[in-house]
């Protein structure tokens, strides 16, 4: 799951190198935390929250499919 | 001892841009190989070639010598690689992802790349894509054993992944470009379901005199059905609310 996100954000910031995940796990939920280099920010996020809402909406498909968990993505400083 | 380990769509093209970044000519290095590869059948099952280039020591020392006195050999011979990579960009695999982004490449290339990793990523193994592009617009068509996760509730995945293989194609881009995406011919199938649904809440609106608002959708469905019922002289369509819940009403003409 980490590597979908990666594949996802990498190619679309100028910054790939600073792009870091780390999993928050519960017993029902798992966290994704989206680090990026402060730049990137806005590219992540996008325009309304575009990109961050098409960013979840692959995210929570794929995670649906084969984990039981609630998945969320957070964007974090 | 100057070394470097490169990868590129075939063995050639990794040794070249190896050489490249380290500015010495083929002669004076060694170069081995450590994954041969594969170009794989349309893009799938591809590989990358991966080669270790080192700099032979005595070649090292002369280039020091060479770099003091006259530095210009070595530029020049750093523009002629990269010549001669732009002139045969047919080479270039379909695969030939984000490690090196120094050399030219197509922009749809790139966004099909770019959206095949996602695909892996979500469990998609056999994704196949065909583009056609025509001016500024470019259509992808998609096909998988697993059509239904790409296209996801309402095409919402599929919208989704058409907006990021988007952003991707525009960062590449010279000039802008609108991406149009369908998979298994959902985008059709899906036209002809949205036609239906506003001729018949057309008629429901007629029968009962009172206007209908529709779920929220995007624009280009909202599109679809003005279209539908541009020519019903009994009724009016108009769109309200903000992106993106912006929903289509459907209302009589008193």
């Amino acid at each position: 799951m980490q590597q979908l996100i990666e594949a996802i954000v990498k190619p679309l910031v100028d910054y790939p190198e600073d792009v870091r995940i780390e999993t928050d796990e519960t017993s029902n939920r798992v966290v994704y935390k989206l680090f990026v280099h402060p730049e990137d920010r806005g590219k992540v996020i996008g325009k309304q929250g575009r990109v961050a809402k098409a960013i979840r909406t692959i995210v929570y498909s794929a995670a649906g499919g084969h984990q039981k968990k609630k998945t969320y993505v957070d964007i974090l400083d | 001892m100057k070394q470097t380990t490169q990868i590129g769509a075939t063995v050639e093209e990794a040794i070249s841009l190896a050489l490249q970044k380290l500015g010495h000519t083929r002669e004076q290095v060694d170069v081995e190989v450590l994954q041969e590869g594969k170009k794989g059948f349309l893009g799938f099952g591809a590989r990358n070639a991966e080669v270790r280039v080192t700099v032979k020591e005595i070649v090292q020392q002369q280039v020091n010598n060479e770099t003091t006195s006259q530095p210009t050999p070595v530029v020049e011979e750093q523009s002629f690689i990269k010549e001669t990579f732009e002139n045969e960009p047919v080479l270039v695999n379909e695969d030939q992802s984000i490690h090196h982004e120094q050399q030219q490449v197509d922009p749809i290339e790139e966004s099909k790349s770019y959206l095949t990793n996602i695909a892996l990523g979500m469990g998609i193994t056999d994704l196949i894509i065909e583009h056609e592009s025509d001016g500024k617009y470019v259509s992808f068509k998609l096909s998988s054993e697993k059509a239904a996760l790409l296209i996801g509730k309402r095409g919402l995945t599929l919208n989704a992944l058409q907006h990021l293989t988007q952003l991707m194609l525009n960062k590449t881009a010279k000039s802008f470009m609108i991406l149009q995406m369908d998979v298994e011919d959902y985008r059709e199938r899906r036209q002809v379901a949205l036609e239906q649904l506003a001729l018949r809440m057309a008629d429901k609106v007629v029968r009962t005199r009172k206007s209908v608002s529709l779920e929220p959708m995007a624009s280009y469905e909202r599109k679809i059905i003005h279209n539908a019922l541009a020519n019903r002289l009994d009724i009016e369509t108009y769109s309200e609310g903000a992106e993106p819940n912006r929903y289509l009403v459907i209302e009589p003409v008193k």
